[in-house]
């Protein structure tokens, strides 16, 4: 198995026939895909899935390892000690890749040698009329559709290893993921040290993967996941102290809330209160059904916070207070540059210093900041264009592209979107022209 | 009153305006670089040279100054990420309206991107259309004997090859880029929709110069993709009209075929294509509108075909708020007719008592007889669909 290029680390636990809807897939790669291999981590899986990957015999070679089922950083650990490539592939078990996602993974890395690459995996196309699927989908399309911006600049909250490659020397280097967050977040906390390392993060949009997450995510594990995901931002926030409120936690522990809130969400007296939150799921439940849609957000949003908070409070107990120290932090000296020099000037500076923050000025005054952003990667010249018009808005550039002199009635409606507001737009585009 | 309707671009525009003779004025569809970006709406007489330049800038709208700005900064227009096209087939749905046609197909194959065309001709009553498609080679005909456009559009679907099927009415011309720009908006899976910006290629009457006034076909110029977050499905025709509009054609089996119950040729008159959108949007899917993929549509002439247009319009919302409470038990309906009334009986107070100069008709008047009729009608169609 020596030319074998690639590794495909892929943890499951007890999805049997998703495993082998994944391995399916895998056979038919384009032509060209560099040879790879499998390593599928059976992660306590007591539904037959061992036997089924055992007696798989198709092309692939294929790797089994078998674990006890303490969560998938610790499985990922393990497939990639055991993968044989130079370069590591993770898939989740339920993300089914497309035929090109191992070549494209393969293409990126030929073209940033020593980058991480990331692939889109989006929710497998279905109908779904419910609020809850509906959301969940939005999130995920969302996400990857701020990806494929070509101006965006990624965080550790991009770093997702449902559909992430990285050459091994550079896992190596970051010491694999860490066990502490077995069940949630281990991603975004490896999205940390990539930042912090500088490394490169790339998003190759043909490593695409299809999400079938709606056979395998429901209320129930979703409200069981915003548990683990407050209890590993809480471990996070402990870890990595730099990052600050970018987490949800830090925000929340910088508040200072009254007593019953205090009962409700963070005190150890609280937890007996947790018996409730079946029942305001099931609640939750049925205002998705009845399709209300509105109560249903209000009521998601609150049992998420919820549930995220205990989360945090089953690791913070009563120390919260070590959190809120890490609510402030130092802003680091931004790079001053002026727009007057041009775009391309600009933009070459930033491309030179890769500062993490900038002040832009125009003629001697400040017009924009740049802020630094922890966790996220340092401004570079694509970033520039787009940031700038996100941050000051179309409103305030349009004086400073075309002069002062040029305003006309159109610049009071730029940025609108809202479908009445346009035809009212153009009833006084008609009302102006006096026709 | 008479308006020209032209198409220029910001930095190619012509020394004067010939075309404005005789004019009161004109509709301007913008162009930045070359794309269509927003819209200026201008009286004449209009300067010559730089100040032309000056005075189109003065009315131009939002949309144009944020793609104008775009185009100053050196960012490329708003736009999907660059995709290789889905497989397409173009569907034009006709009836007897083969000088219309003509000019259709004409602009159809002066596209910078070709697709294979399909002609459906919907019940005719003569063998025009028939020998008139005889003339353009690799057009494709086709009859649909039972009458209704909902029947032709789903005929198209059937017979259509590829993944994608792009409608455009037989009053209508493309824009050259036309096709491609709306194809290339289902590179997103979710996607099962896709609509384009419908400009009048002609405002000679007062009767187009109205319709175009209410908002026409005009769902904005700028890019939105509505789905279920972001735009209520009672209110999908936000998203655009059968006059310019693509299919992916998956989408009948994923949410169901045209209603044959419903638009043109039905006693329900209109509504086929908002249907269609709201069960796109209702079953968690999306539609793009993207207003750089352009067309061209000859708006009702008379007073008297504006009206029944209006009416219809209202007619076959209702039409279709009866199928979603009768066949779907969708209570938000009475939710939707409530908020209708809130508007509509103010509008029709104010209509009687500010009569519009410019129509012979009161809009708000033929809209309240289109909704009190649209149940009765739906009923008609439905079982007329149903029977034969």
């Amino acid at each position: 198995m020596a030319d074998v290029a690639i590794s495909i680390v892929i943890p499951t636990h007890n999805r049997r026939d998703l495993m082998a809807a994944m391995l399916r897939a895998l056979e038919a790669p384009l032509p060209g895909t560099p040879a790879f291999e499998v390593v599928a981590v059976a992660d306590g899986c007591v539904d037959g899935t061992q036997a089924m990957l055992r007696g798989y015999q198709g092309p692939i070679p294929l790797q089994i390892i078998e674990r006890p089922g303490l969560g998938p950083s610790v499985a990922r650990n393990a497939g990639a000690a055991a993968a044989v490539a130079p370069l590591l592939l993770f898939l989740d078990d339920d993300v089914i890749p497309t035929p090109g996602l191992v070549l494209a993974h393969a293409e990126a890395h030929a073209a940033n040698p020593g980058g991480v690459v990331i692939g889109p995996y989006p929710p497998a196309p279905h109908a779904a009329r419910d609020a809850f699927r509906q959301m969940i989908r939005l999130w995920w399309h969302q996400h990857f559709a701020a990806l494929a911006e070509p101006g965006h600049r990624f965080t550790f909250r991009d770093v997702l290893t449902g559909n992430l490659s990285i050459a091994r020397e550079q896992w190596e280097a970051l010491g694999g993921l860490d066990p502490q967050f077995a069940r949630a977040r281990e991603d975004y906390e490896l999205g940390v040290r990539i930042f912090a390392q500088g490394f490169r993060l790339h998003y190759a949009p043909k490593a695409l993967g299809w999400h079938h997450e709606h056979q395998t995510s429901t209320l129930n594990s979703a409200f069981r996941r915003a548990r683990e995901e407050g209890r590993s931002d809480a471990l996070m926030a402990l870890k990595h102290p730099h990052l600050g409120t970018t987490l949800p936690v830090v925000q929340h522990a910088a508040r200072n809330p009254g007593r019953l809130r205090r009962l409700v969400f963070r005190s150890a007296k609280g937890r007996p209160l947790e018996w409730l939150l079946p029942v305001a799921i099931a609640a939750l439940s049925l205002c998705n059904g009845l399709g209300w849609r509105q109560a249903f957000w209000t009521l998601h949003a609150r049992l998420h916070r919820y549930a995220y908070l205990r989360g945090a409070a089953s690791v913070l107990g009563n120390r919260w207070w070590k959190l809120q120290a890490r609510a402030e932090r130092s802003e680091p000296a931004p790079l001053a540059v002026d727009l007057a020099d041009g775009f391309a000037a600009v933009e070459a500076q930033l491309a030179a210093a890769r500062p993490r923050a900038v002040r832009v000025m125009m003629r001697g005054d400040e017009l924009a900041l740049l802020p630094d952003e922890a966790g996220a990667e340092p401004w570079d010249a694509r970033h520039f264009r787009p940031a700038l018009l996100a941050r000051l808005g179309a409103r305030a550039l349009l004086p400073l592209i075309f002069g002062e002199d040029s305003r006309a009635a159109g610049w009071a409606d730029v940025g609108v979107r809202n479908f009445d507001a346009q035809l009212a737009e153009a009833r006084r585009q008609w009302a102006r022209a006096d026709l | 009153m008479k308006l020209a309707a032209l198409d220029l671009d910001i930095d190619a525009y012509p020394e004067a305006l010939d075309q404005l003779d005789g004019y009161d004025g004109a509709v301007v569809l913008l162009r930045v670089a070359g794309v269509p970006a927003g819209q200026a709406i201008v009286r004449a007489p209009l300067p010559a040279g730089r100040e032309l330049r000056a005075a189109l800038l003065e009315h131009a709208d939002s949309a144009f100054w944020e793609a104008f700005l775009r185009h100053g900064m050196g960012l490329a227009p708003e736009a999907p990420p660059p995709h290789p096209l889905p497989d397409a087939t173009v569907a034009i749905c006709t009836r007897d309206r083969t000088d219309d046609l003509e000019c259709c197909l004409n602009g159809l194959m002066a596209m910078s991107y070709q697709a294979p065309i399909l002609v459906i001709d919907n019940a005719p009553s003569t063998e025009a259309t028939c020998h008139l498609v005889e003339r353009f080679p690799g057009v494709r005909y086709v009859r649909e004997p039972k009458p209704g456009l909902d029947n032709a559009r789903n005929t198209a679907l059937r017979e259509a090859t590829g993944e994608i099927v792009a409608f455009i009415d037989d009053d209508a011309a493309p824009d050259r880029a036309w096709l491609a720009t709306l194809l290339r908006n289902f590179q997103d899976p979710m996607v099962l929709a896709a609509t384009g910006l419908t400009m009048a290629i002609e405002l000679e009457s007062d009767a187009q110069i109205a319709f175009q006034r209410v908002g026409g076909f005009t769902r904005g110029f700028k890019r939105m993709v509505y789905h279920r977050g972001n735009c209520d499905p009672f209110l999908a025709w936000h998203a655009g009209a059968g006059v310019n509009m693509a299919l992916r054609r998956s989408a009948v089996a994923l949410i169901g075929p045209f209603d044959p119950a419903l638009d043109a040729g039905t006693r329900a008159l209109a509504g086929g294509d908002t249907d269609l959108f709201r069960r796109v949007l209702s079953a968690g899917y999306a539609i793009a509108y993207d207003p750089q993929a352009l067309n061209w549509h000859r708006h009702r002439r008379t007073m008297e075909e504006l009206e029944q247009q209006i009416f219809g319009y209202e007619c076959a919302s209702f039409a279709v708020l009866t199928k979603a409470l009768l066949y779907e038990r969708n209570p938000r309906v009475l939710v939707m007719i409530a908020k209708w009334l809130r508007n509509q009986i103010p509008q029709l107070r104010r209509s009687q008592r500010y009569p519009d100069q410019r129509l012979t008709f009161n809009v708000a008047a033929a809209q309240a007889r289109g909704a009190m009729a649209g149940p009765r009608r739906y009923f008609e169609a439905r079982r007329r669909a149903r029977h034969g």
